[in-house]
């Protein structure tokens, strides 16, 4: 009888608790897909003018986000001043064919800014400037759909300074290792990459496109020197 | 005959004064030539001068960018003397990168093997007369780098690639491999790239001596510089101004960023957690059946 009451009592305690483990475990298994797009979504719901982290990451760093006008109607020059940011700065929104989403552009790299869209590399050339351009995302946030991406589609960058449409021309794919891709380069391109889906996450594997500059309209002409 | 000699000595003393005119007007624009060459030469450095020999000798683009940004924001408190300096700064970060390169290459030729000269005991001599301070060469010997076989400049030298990939041993071996003349030529030619490769595969106590350099180079530009990291492949450091504010965060050389998330940490928590599930369900099971059992 008291061996039985013990029983009981033991089935009382530990199926809830197995209850309580199998769930957990399941949830946090299947909630990583849909945190990560909710993330998105209100990152972009949510985007302040001035944010700073000065306890995480890069000491000091302040993340400033513009309103970037994406339907200039304005005057436009075919040459024209470029503005460069200041690191932190979310100069940019870039848009497709391929996709809807439209991805703020951060001047410099982190894990601040990476959570808060894409990032372009400040060795890198800004757009209207000769040379690459290379810009980088997550492949669970905002680059999730760059795999979508197929020779001829188009891609628009428009900054603060300025709006610039490439075309796409080759699809890449290469190693965390080779740098070839994020080099610099003499012709005026745009390199997109983000990790190769994996199922652990980050991944070694780098897929992207390189895009040949087809149109640039400066917002504010070049002054005479 | 008086007027004879009246006229001859007429025309020696003006043959006289033709001649002190014209040595007078010689040594004016000898002089005045000299000045303008003095001038020439002086000449401080301009800003685009400045930027160009900061690209030549691979320092990052956002110090550039900043030290422009310094630059323009009050031109006139950067004098001349002041680019002139600055254009000195950059180059003794350079000449300490080959400083460092070439401390120990005379043991390092010995570590060529199958190349094409046989300068073994060539003792290069680096633009800066110093030596030493990096690590030890060391033989590795088998080099395979450097064979020359790919695209080859006038010079003979090996690609940039080629030159880019190899080990520092392997470098250091090269350019002990070449003739003493072409060595120097070599050196000069050096791109950004080959500088940035070298001071990545410096041992710590070599790149501490290099960013040192860079550091008061980056001070020269008006930019504080903070080293970061130093990795084996990648070298990052933070930038700031005057009032520590900070303005942009470089890297020596170019890195592919890391663009996905690791899930690796709540794969291994819920797979925890359903083992510890599986795990008690187990000891339940085994509880009601031994009470079944005893019944």
């Amino acid at each position: 009888m008291n061996k039985n009451k013990k029983t009981s009592l033991l089935l009382h305690i530990i199926t809830p608790l197995i209850v309580f483990l199998v769930c957990a475990g399941a949830i946090l298994l299947i909630s990583i897909k849909p945190y990560n797009k909710i993330s998105v979504y209100l990152n972009l719901a949510f985007m302040d003018k001035f944010q700073t982290s000065p306890n995480e990451g890069v000491a000091g760093l302040v993340i400033r986000e513009n309103d970037i006008d994406t339907d200039y109607k304005g005057e436009t020059f075919e040459e024209g001043e470029i503005v460069r940011p200041v690191y932190g700065e979310q100069f940019a929104v870039l848009k497709s064919s391929a996709f809807e989403l439209s991805v703020p552009v951060y001047w410099g790299s982190g894990r601040e800014l990476f959570e808060r869209g894409a990032c372009q590399a400040s060795y890198s050339k800004l757009p209207g400037d000769s040379g690459n351009t290379v810009i980088s995302a997550h492949v669970d946030t905002f680059f999730a759909e760059l795999s979508k991406l197929k020779a001829g589609d188009t891609v628009t960058i428009t900054t603060t300074y300025g709006e610039f449409t490439y075309e796409v021309s080759e699809l890449i794919e290469f190693k965390k290792t080779n740098k070839k891709y994020v080099a610099s380069k003499q012709e005026d391109i745009l390199t997109l990459y983000t990790c190769k889906k994996d199922v652990l996450g980050a991944s070694e594997d780098r897929i992207g496109v390189i895009c040949t500059l087809t149109e640039e309209k400066f917002f504010i002409e070049k002054e005479a020197q | 005959m008086k007027v004879y000699k009246y006229m001859e000595t007429a025309t020696l003393k003006e043959d006289f004064m033709i001649k002190k005119l014209l040595i007078k007007t010689l040594t004016f624009m000898a002089v005045f030539c000299g000045l303008c060459f003095c001038a020439m030469t002086a000449h401080g450095a301009t800003i685009q001068e400045v930027v160009d020999t900061a690209e030549k000798y691979g320092i990052p683009q956002e110090l550039i960018q900043q030290g422009l940004n310094e630059y323009y924001s009050d031109p006139d408190v950067y004098d001349e003397e002041y680019l002139d300096e600055a254009v000195a700064y950059i180059e003794i970060y350079h000449e300490e990168i080959l400083k460092q390169l070439l401390g120990d290459i005379t043991t390092a030729s010995t570590a060529v093997s199958g190349q094409q000269t046989t300068t073994t005991t060539t003792t290069v001599t680096t633009p800066t007369g110093g030596s030493n301070g990096g690590s030890s060469g060391g033989s590795t010997g088998g080099s395979t780098g450097g064979n020359g076989s790919a695209t080859q400049d006038p010079n003979g030298f090996i690609s940039e690639q080629e030159f880019i990939k190899m080990t520092l041993e392997e470098k250091r071996a090269y350019i002990a491999s070449l003739p003493a003349d072409k060595q120097q030529i070599f050196l000069s030619s050096l791109t950004a790239e080959q500088l940035q490769s070298i001071v990545k595969q410096l041992p710590a106590d070599g790149k501490a001596d290099v960013l040192d350099k860079f550091v008061q180079a980056g001070e020269q530009l008006g930019v504080q510089v903070t080293i970061d990291e130093i990795k084996d492949d990648n070298i990052s450091m933070t930038l700031r101004d005057d009032e520590g504010g900070l303005v942009d965060v470089a890297t020596v050389g170019v890195i592919v960023e890391d663009t996905g998330f690791d899930y690796r940490p709540i794969f291994s928590v819920s797979a925890v957690m359903l083992l510890t599930a599986g795990a008690l369900l187990w000891v339940v099971f085994r509880k009601m059946k031994s009470g079944a059992e005893n019944e």
